[in-house]
């Protein structure tokens, strides 16, 4: 899978502390992951091991105390636009309109009014919610909500998307929906993803590889190459057995992990 | 459909009229709900006085109160006084408000203006600011100076607690979201800190607003230079006990009238809030 040129982002030993109650807690230990240019990578594991963590030092949010993170073989200072993220919800701005929230990144990229003008309808139209334009996050459906979050973090263009959970807080049918979405958008676009997720599903269904995770602290102890024909629909491939084997397969990695860190 | 729809279908065509008029209609029905606990109490306040258990001297009847009020309006003792104590209270208000927002905000982004502001803001909190009355007329006069300043050291640290509470409260995922979409960090501030305090200011500004008006008053009854407040202490020591009524009446309705101009405010200034919040 990761091809013979270079990654567009390299993890490589990466170990993250932080002090709980005057106790010193090992988050991540000694992570290493390689992501090729257009992969959909998501990370699973039991709560607490540190994946989300993972995910917000790749953000530049926060700092890996050990080990090297290298995009396009660069280093990272900080958040940048070229790393586009969705969190799990209360990230949409409630005083912004639907419109105003997926203009916010072009606004501070100095676009010029009628170009956003047409990329913010772009965007309204690519989730369905045209009609919604005026309105405020308080007034969407979490599906809604969470296809703005989406929209919003495209509009901006980065390279890479960054998704902590993104489908988390929705109800199961909804949720669907949005993976089917997320599924499409990703093939159109060819962004490189890295998802967070604790649906063994979901990370089945939508991702190339699937990474498990330890217990905290968190290591990578599972990396599976999932090779499934995604052109086919879901009712299709949710029933095929290479789907099934391969859910079973992380399903019972994912478990024995989750055992672990409750014994 | 509605009701009102169903029943205005036949009818020729003016159902603009209609929904105007039933929408006056509601608004009637809600003041008049409102105001008939307040009428019987004047009605309560009217019988006691009538039944001549109680002096006049001690409690004058509503009638008694109202009549002096047309008297005072007629000698120009109302409007006057009554601007001068709103603008006092209003002025101290807005200057709070902008100290106050500066302030809190200043000490949820930067350790050293926490570091600076935290223990002052701990003194000042809970103190007592009245007692400050006197030094604020020796520096700042007898006049509306002193009293403006006084209501704004009354009205500026809620304003700050509110705002610091609000700015550390703001979502971190907020935050990061901004800074993943270009935002740099001192836009963070302006763009996202301040939009995501400006609710619990709100609540802040809602709160001070009576501090405000208490503290315009009460400086007034004991330090005079005029204003209601001024106003109603020189009726008492003329033991013109009607005149009091009249002023205390007027203070009543300047709270009301304050509390409800900020309720109307606040759906321009928060949109995006829903109805029942805040």
């Amino acid at each position: 899978m990761q091809g013979v040129k270079a990654p567009l982002i390299r993890i490589a030993g990466v170990s993250k502390h932080y002090r709980s109650r005057g106790s010193r807690v090992t988050a991540l230990a000694q992570v290493d992951l390689d992501i090729a240019r257009g992969e959909f990578v998501s990370i699973v594991g039991p709560s607490g091991c540190g994946k989300s963590t993972l995910l917000y030092i790749l953000g530049g949010f926060l700092r890996a105390d050990e080990g090297a993170i290298e995009i396009r073989g660069r280093g990272i200072e900080g958040p940048g636009i070229d790393r586009g993220v969705v969190f799990q919800e209360y990230a949409l701005f409630p005083w912004l309109t639907v419109e105003q929230n997926i203009a916010y990144g072009l606004v501070n990229a100095g676009m010029e009014r009628r170009q956003r003008d047409e990329t913010v309808r772009h965007y309204v139209s690519l989730i369905g919610l045209q009609g919604f334009e005026q309105r405020y996050p308080r007034e969407l459906s979490g599906g809604m909500r969470q296809r703005v979050a989406i929209a919003r973090t495209l509009a901006c263009e980065p390279d890479i998307l960054l998704l902590d959970e993104p489908l988390g807080a929705l109800d199961a049918l909804t949720r669907e929906t949005m993976q089917d979405e997320l599924l499409r958008l990703w093939q159109g676009t060819g962004k490189t993803v890295l998802m967070v997720t604790h649906d063994v599903n979901e990370a089945v269904f939508l991702s190339q590889r699937v990474v498990v995770m330890s217990k905290r602290p968190g290591r990578i102890v599972d990396n599976f190459a999932i090779d499934l024909d995604r052109s086919r629909p879901r009712e299709e491939l949710m029933v095929s057995d290479a789907y099934n084997e391969m859910r079973n397969r992380v399903w019972l990695a994912v478990r024995r992990e989750a055992m672990a860190a409750a014994a | 459909m509605t009701p009102q729809a169903v029943k205005s279908a036949p009818m020729p065509p003016s159902p603009w009229r209609n929904g105007i008029s039933q929408a006056m209609c509601e608004a009637l029905v809600r003041i008049l709900r409102f105001l008939l606990p307040l009428a019987l109490v004047v009605a309560g306040w009217a019988m006691l006085s009538a039944s001549g258990l109680v002096r006049p001297i001690f409690l004058p009847s509503p009638l008694e109160v109202a009549r002096q009020l047309a008297v005072l309006q007629e000698e120009g003792e109302i409007l006057g006084p009554l601007w001068t104590s709103i603008y006092r209270a209003f002025a101290g208000l807005v200057l709070a408000v902008v100290v106050g927002v500066l302030a809190g905000l200043a000490m949820a982004r930067s350790r050293l203006a926490y570091w600076g502001l935290d223990p002052l803001v701990a003194l000042g909190f809970p103190a007592p600011k009245i007692a400050f009355m006197p030094i604020f007329i020796l520096w700042f006069g007898i006049e509306d100076l002193s009293k403006i300043l006084l209501v704004a050291f009354t009205c500026v640290f809620p304003l700050i607690v509110a705002t610091w509470q609000g700015a550390i409260a703001v979502p971190r995922n907020f935050i990061w979201s901004a800074r993943a979409m270009g935002t740099s960090e001192p836009q963070l501030l302006r763009k996202v800190i301040f939009p995501g305090t400006l609710v619990t200011i709100m609540s802040g500004i809602r709160v001070a607003v009576p501090v405000a008006l208490i503290t315009a008053f009460t400086a007034e009854m004991v330090a005079g230079g005029g204003g209601l407040g001024g106003q109603l202490m020189y009726a008492q020591r003329m033991l013109q006990t009607p005149t009091v009524f009249v002023y205390i009446v007027l203070m009543l309705l300047t709270g009301v009238v304050f509390d409800q101009v900020l309720l109307a405010l606040r759906h321009r200034l928060v949109p995006w809030l829903a109805e029942d919040e805040l």
